[in-house]
């Protein structure tokens, strides 16, 4: 056994390189403009199903490859680090936040669409319907880098 | 509720830095830890040797190719419970020493 001091000593040992650690994670978060590609390229997917063709494959395509930038470039970020990831990242409680984070997405696409069914131009609907999802998604991404990461401010 | 619990082989100094490392993160690199603790490569195996010897920590492999390679290094479930036990048993020492000024007995 140790003395008072040395097990203060020791606590605080244990709390710097608890610091260390996380700061490691949290310097390989994605970087903001990785996230607001992902976000844009999923607003231009979403928002464009209702356009008239060849709109709508035109901006699923341009969703998919700015998608598929920020999520590529943030996944490259991520593989340098020295941390796989923070513990605890994939727990039930992580996956139910995360399933409903999703449903919401989806879901406020489908209400939006029944809202403004009557009140919008049909072609324009999806392009207003998908600010909500998009805005949600942008949620979920900042939710899912700070339980995978931490929070970037130390 | 953790049951408190002195862990020796924890405790020795390195040992508690590495431990101290894995214990918030699933998987941190062999080299990070050797980069932030100062160590060489031969005694951050020798003491990672003796705690996947107790059961306490895994180690993986991972081929980047081009002859590249990573360790992972994690905390096993038994190593995790006996770090937080660990913890604990220090949290309980320092407690009781606050409290001894209040019960009037004090070391001399």
């Amino acid at each position: 056994m140790v003395d008072a001091e040395s097990a203060r000593a020791a606590l605080s040992e244990i709390g710097e390189r608890h610091e260390q650690v996380n700061a490691e994670a949290a310097a390989h978060r994605p970087p903001w403009w990785t996230t607001a590609l992902t976000v844009l390229g999923f607003y231009l997917v979403l928002g464009g199903t209702d356009l008239a063709f060849p709109l709508p494959l035109l901006f699923f395509l341009a969703g998919l490859l700015l998608m598929g930038t920020g999520l590529w470039v943030g996944i490259q970020r991520s593989k340098t680090s020295g941390v796989r990831q923070r513990r605890g990242t994939v727990s039930p409680r992580n996956v139910a936040i995360g399933s409903v984070l999703l449903v919401a997405v989806f879901g406020s696409m489908v209400l939006s669409k029944v809202l403004l069914d009557d009140h919008v131009p049909e072609r324009m609907i999806s392009v207003y319907a998908a600010i909500p999802a998009a805005l949600l998604f942008l949620g979920y991404l900042v939710w899912s880098w700070r339980v995978q990461f931490g929070s970037r401010r130390r | 509720m953790t049951e408190p619990r002195f862990d020796e082989l924890i405790h020795a100094p390195v040992r508690l830095s590495i431990v101290a490392m894995l214990a918030p993160a699933e998987g941190v690199e062999f080299r990070f830890i050797r980069d932030r603790l100062e160590l060489s490569d031969s005694v951050l195996s020798k003491h990672l040797t003796a705690l996947h010897a107790a059961g306490y920590v895994s180690i993986r492999k991972e081929n980047l190719g081009r002859g590249w390679r990573r360790t992972w290094v994690d905390l096993t479930a038994q190593g995790l419970a006996a770090f937080r036990s660990h913890v604990a048993a220090l949290d309980e020492i320092v407690a009781a020493a606050r409290e001894q000024p209040a019960t009037g007995t004090r070391d001399a």
